[in-house]
């Protein structure tokens, strides 16, 4: 498994998630960051200008991942898909990047001016490109 | 006296935080470890929101252990999991380049803890890596102005950890005692 990651982390599919990450921010103004990061907390790919955030966003991403997954497990709920975090000026989603056994994580931030469902179903295509890219390899 | 004590595991990624509340809480424990891509570090998994375990005690009072991330990039959940925190074990792996700087950055990490004096260290691997010796770590902590305890510890097994976790309570015990008088 430390194999799998790591192809993904140094292959170039690391580097063919970025224009999807842009290609996000470019089609929804709302959308401030976008990132595909390790379950562990390291940045593999992001559309975000400040390397600092970017990397203290990984961390953080990872943590409420593997929380909310957690709970999930404990309720029995099932597979888990995503996290959504909604405040006044903004929200957060995570996702598990499927067919990545856990190991990629998507993050989108958004503000206000983006409608939750809106985001959702955004980030939900975005993820079925990324796991399609995940798939394929170095 | 509280019925329930909320205890703190820290220290290095694979110093045995996991492993620790996994010896003294067993099967119900709550974790949250992913895959470690970080090669510095030979192990698979890796910590990445907080460990969770309770431990009844013959007194009717709960333990309830957490488990921090080593690495500092999880500083911020530091901060939220020492919140309400009685008492702190900070877990030093003697086979690290600088064990000492290790606990010097945790210390200064969780220094409200540290300051209340509610603190215990553990020193693994000492069988195969004898130094720093616990002189030393007594040196160092006195250089600091610290009188806290350090054990030689084997993580892996549960009597280790129950006996951390016996002084750290009667430590606790006594910073009550001391509240009162001194109101
Ligand atoms: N040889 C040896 N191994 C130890 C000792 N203490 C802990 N370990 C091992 O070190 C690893 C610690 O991993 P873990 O508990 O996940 O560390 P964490 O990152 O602090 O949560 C486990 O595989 C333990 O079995 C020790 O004193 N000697
Ligand atoms: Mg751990």
């Amino acid at each position: 498994m430390g194999e799998a990651a790591e192809r993904l982390e140094h292959g170039f599919a690391a580097e063919r998630f970025a224009p999807h990450l842009f290609g996000l921010r470019r089609e929804y103004p709302g959308v401030i960051a976008a990132q595909v990061c390790t379950s562990d907390g390291f940045v593999v790919a992001q559309a975000q200008r400040d390397e600092e955030a970017g990397r203290r966003l990984a961390a953080m991403v990872s943590s409420l991942h593997a929380v909310g997954a957690a709970m999930i497990e404990d309720l029995q709920l099932g597979t888990y898909y995503h996290l959504s975090v909604e405040a006044s000026l903004g929200k957060c989603m995570l996702f598990a990047v499927p067919g990545t056994q856990g190991h990629l994580l998507l993050a989108a931030i958004a503000d206000s001016s983006m409608l939750w469902g809106q985001l959702l179903s955004a980030c939900r295509t975005l993820n079925e490109q990324l796991a399609e890219i995940a798939g394929q390899g170095a | 006296m509280a019925e329930e004590h909320k205890i703190i595991f820290t220290g290095t990624m694979g110093a045995g935080k996991t492993t620790a509340i996994a010896a003294v809480a067993g099967k119900n424990m709550l974790r949250t470890e992913a895959a470690n891509t970080d090669s510095s570090v030979a192990k698979a998994t890796t910590t990445v929101g907080f460990d969770y375990g309770e431990i009844a005690l013959p007194n009717g009072s709960v333990l309830r252990l957490y488990g921090t991330p080593g690495q500092a990039r999880f500083a911020f959940l530091w901060r939220i999991l020492a919140r309400g925190a009685l008492g702190l074990i900070v877990l030093v792996d003697n086979s690290r380049p600088d064990p000492l700087a290790d606990l010097a950055m945790y210390l200064d990490n969780f220094a409200d803890l540290v300051r209340r004096g509610v603190v215990v260290i553990g020193v693994g691997r000492s069988d195969t890596h004898p130094e720093p010796s616990l002189d030393s770590y007594y040196r160092f902590l006195e250089s600091r102005q610290l009188m806290l305890p350090v054990f030689e510890v084997d993580v892996r097994e549960s009597e280790h950890v129950l006996m951390m976790l016996d002084v750290l309570l009667s430590m606790l015990e006594m910073s009550d005692c001391e509240d009162e008088t001194h109101g």
